[in-house]
């Protein structure tokens, strides 16, 4: 065969090109390897919030507004809640780590017990939260989510509103 | 005023008058020995170095273009080696490859003008332990909520501020 091509023909020729094809496949697949990491447990930081949604205006201007991690869900929670103000009665974050149940705690002893964290293909992580009033535990369930996705659990009612907890893989 | 050099000059190739080479010779006697050397020099050289013609000036010719080809190109083996087409190609290729991959690892994807297109918060399981309290997941565009229902009210007195 007639290899008109300089580039071509040396590349054929060439004693180094299949060396360099090797070594160019092989940061392919590593850089594959990192971006789609397999089901692994892992060491990832969870932030929470405890949340206060009512129609007091009044309490409107004595609690904080929605945190900065979770501000941009404020209209869709207030919608899909049916109150008109949302405040922050507290916040927290936690380190969890493979086979070793991790909490956040908020006032009025309520927590939110994290365990079981681990990472699937696409940056998506599987999460067993667990919500206790007390010693009392509300719910278990089972999320798959992914960094900067917060899931909501509306909660027991209080005063004139509904306490919301909201759950967040951040790191 | 003629400096020394040119007086020497003119000394030794006989360019300078009578009186002016007696008066030379009177300054500087040694250099009257340098001359009659000098002198010899030429007259051996004259006689001596003769041209040579060549009878085989092509052969000769050929052999020097020869060596001048065969000679190895710095320029050419560093471009060849280093900088040639297929190193660029190569390197462009990695290039290339490498700003895929960032792309796709660093760079958020989805609508980035609607905050709430790249959220997936998916409920796989609830379980509720107390049989009076019921949960039901509702999913929207962005947002993800279990409601719980059948919980004991908190008392409003509790402080869950502090």
């Amino acid at each position: 065969m007639l290899i008109r091509s300089s580039v071509l023909r040396t590349y054929v020729a060439g004693n180094c090109s299949f060396r360099t094809f090797l070594l160019g496949a092989g940061l392919l697949f590593a850089v594959a390897g990192l971006t789609h990491a397999g089901e692994a447990p892992v060491v990832e930081s969870v932030w929470g919030c405890l949340l206060y949604a009512s129609n007091d205006r009044a309490a409107d201007k004595m609690q904080p507004q929605m945190p900065s991690q979770i501000r941009d869900y404020d209209e869709r929670l207030e919608k899909l809640l049916g109150y008109a103000s949302i405040q922050t009665l507290g916040q927290g974050e936690t380190v969890v780590e493979p086979d070793r149940p991790s909490s956040i705690v908020f006032h009025g002893n309520i927590r939110v017990e994290l365990t079981g964290l681990t990472r699937q293909p696409g940056e998506h992580f599987l999460v067993v939260l667990r919500v206790f009033q007390k010693d009392r535990q509300l719910i278990e369930t089972q999320a798959n989510v992914t960094r900067g996705s917060p899931l909501f659990i509306r909660g027991p009612l209080w005063r004139s509103g509904q306490l919301v907890v909201a759950v967040m893989v951040v790191s | 005023m003629k400096t020394f050099e040119e007086r020497y000059t003119a000394y030794l190739d006989g360019l300078l008058s009578e009186s002016e080479a007696a008066i030379f010779e009177r300054e500087r006697p040694a250099l009257v020995a340098q001359k009659v050397e000098w002198a010899k020099l030429q007259r051996v050289l004259r006689e001596n170095l003769v041209s040579v013609e060549l009878t085989n000036t092509d052969f000769f010719n050929s052999q020097l273009l020869q060596q001048i080809t065969n000679a190895p190109s710095r320029s050419r083996s560093l471009v060849a080696g280093w900088l040639g087409i297929p190193w660029l190609a190569w390197g462009g290729l990695g290039a290339v490859t490498t700003g895929i991959a960032l792309f796709i690892t660093l760079i958020p994807h989805g609508d980035l003008s609607d905050p709430g297109s790249g959220y997936v918060a998916q409920v796989l399981k609830t379980t509720t332990i107390d049989p009076n309290v019921s949960a039901t997941v509702e999913s929207r565009k962005g947002i993800t909520i279990i409601k719980l229902e059948g919980l004991e009210k908190v008392p409003a007195d509790e402080d869950l501020t502090h």
